[in-house]
């Protein structure tokens, strides 16, 4: 299992129990995937439509906490992946 | 059939400054169909040539790429192109439109159409992508999979598809996306996945563009823009902006002139918007911070009912991270569980400056209130909550987790979560 299958099921948690998880929690586990990533993949850069300025991926654990609807989109973002790759190998 | 497209880029923002470059190779496709199109480029892409390209009435569809939120969409340099109560519905009658811009699918797309658009197509919240620094942008390899899959939608429609169909064919390439993009960037593939979820369209799924000319429309002349000329000014020469932030900031400047007198007064607010959870008997403590503003700050609220907030007045102090301060508010016993839709008003004496954000709360009677952080199993409600009051769901039968304050399609009586 890739650290990135890792990262979303420790946000989507798995199946049966209540899914609640702190910020703290997210951004810890989205640290240890960008912490698996070299050097040019940190550098590479989220670029939005919204008049908001593009996100490092090295920054992605700091704009979680900084900006809520960044966390929900990490959180999103998350639930459609486990929704299209992780649920059958559940 | 004409088309009204655009690439607002050339004002040093990345992200039109990429889309631009997909728009360019866009227009090159329109003429190698030999459609017809209005292309308005960088600084041209702005309102007052928008809607006069609009105005000729021969227009049935627009593709455009720029800023956006839940109500305005934008041009170069962010010059506002239409705003919920800031367009003239007219120009959009038997008109179709496909938006690349964040957010604006939730509210200006869909008031659009309920004003005689029939069909539009956006997002409903912030679309995100990778870039990885290609030239030309268009060919870079991270952002192709994002901004291709988007044109495919326009491309098919002006193809003879309908807006359904190139929607759905829309959706399925950002799910096959995903999956080429799996194995070598997971991250890039949940990106995809997120635009293909927040893709949404409003109006006539059957609707398509019609060759030939548009049927009659009215043509309203009047309207808001930025150029308008100003009233006179009997005490103050006020311009007033306003701009959502990376921070969620929202600002207003007004530069004054009284008696000879020159002083500059600004003010933003954090965040943009607010939503949260109300006790009928009880308050909620919401934080803000203030900024640019050295000051007392009146606060009021609008049309939020019998609530209440306190303090009042504020004195807050320019400094480079923003004044921290909390407002509480207060709940009205009398009324009952409802959401309600308001404004609260920051008004700055000094430099006779005001901003409004708006507020949505969910006004509920005790009972109701989910227990913050844990599990909850009520007649109306049942998920788990965060502090913020937002809930996980799951749906049991598809064994889908979705998150939100309520899930559409959840229903308390089939299933039910219980602490681990």
């Amino acid at each position: 299992m890739s650290a990135y299958d890792e990262m979303v099921l420790k946000i989507v948690q798995k199946g049966k129990k209540p899914l609640f998880l702190a910020t703290a929690k997210i951004v810890e586990a989205v640290q240890q995937y960008v912490d698996t990533l070299s050097e040019e993949e940190k550098d590479r850069e989220l670029v939005r439509f919204g008049g908001n300025p593009p996100i490092k991926v090295r920054d992605f654990p700091r704009a979680i906490v900084e900006d809520k609807s960044f966390q929900e989109f990490w959180v999103r973002k998350s639930i459609a992946y486990y929704n299209e790759f992780l649920r059958e190998k559940e | 059939m004409k088309v009204l497209t655009t690439d607002t880029s050339d004002w040093g923002d990345l992200a039109t400054q990429i889309g631009g470059s997909f728009w360019q190779k866009f227009k090159e496709w329109l003429d190698s169909q030999g459609i017809e199109s209005v292309f308005l480029e960088h600084a041209d892409a702005q309102r007052v040539k928008w809607d006069q390209a609009l105005a000729q009435k021969d227009i049935t569809f627009i593709s455009h790429n720029g800023h956006g939120n839940y109500t305005t969409v934008t041009g170069y340099n962010e010059d506002i192109l239409a705003q919920v109560g800031n367009y003239n519905p007219s120009l959009y009658q038997g008109v179709g439109l496909s938006f690349l811009s964040c957010g604006c699918e939730k509210e200006l797309i869909k008031d659009m159409v309920s004003k005689g658009c029939p069909f539009g197509n956006g997002y409903s919240e912030e679309y995100t992508f990778y870039y990885g620094y290609t030239e030309p942008p268009c060919e870079d390899r991270f952002a192709k999979p994002f901004i291709d899959t988007h044109l495919l939608g326009d491309k098919l429609m002006l193809q003879g598809k309908t807006g359904a169909e190139a929607f759905e064919a829309v959706n399925q390439e950002y799910t096959n996306q995903a999956h080429i993009w799996q194995e070598e960037n997971a991250d890039v593939a949940a990106t995809l996945l997120y635009d293909r979820d927040i893709h949404a369209y409003d109006g006539d799924g059957n609707w398509k563009p019609k060759e030939g000319p548009m049927n009659e429309v009215l043509i309203v002349k009047v309207y808001m823009t930025k150029k308008a000329p100003p009233p006179p000014p009997p005490k103050y020469d006020i311009k007033f902006e306003v701009k959502e932030k990376a921070v969620g900031l929202v600002t207003a400047r007004v530069v004054g002139i009284s008696s000879g007198r020159r002083g500059k007064f600004a003010l933003g607010i954090s965040p943009s918007s607010v939503e949260f959870d109300l006790p009928a008997d009880g308050s909620t403590n919401v934080n803000f911070s203030a900024w640019y503003f050295t000051g007392d700050l009146e606060i009021t609220l609008e049309e939020l009912g019998g609530i209440t907030v306190e303090p009042t007045i504020v004195p807050v102090v320019a400094q480079d991270n923003g004044y921290p301060f909390t407002l509480t508010f207060h709940g009205d016993p009398s009324r009952g569980t409802e959401d309600l839709i308001g404004y609260v008003r920051f008004y700055g004496v000094a430099g006779n400056v005001a901003i409004k954000i708006k507020a949505i709360v969910h006004h509920k009677v005790a009972a109701e209130i989910p227990i913050m952080g844990a599990a909850i199993s009520l007649n109306s409600l049942s998920g788990i909550t965060d502090v913020n009051g937002e809930a996980w769901f799951r749906d049991m039968d598809a064994g889908a987790y979705h998150w939100g304050v309520t899930h559409p399609d959840y229903n308390p009586e089939e299933g039910d979560m219980t602490c681990p």
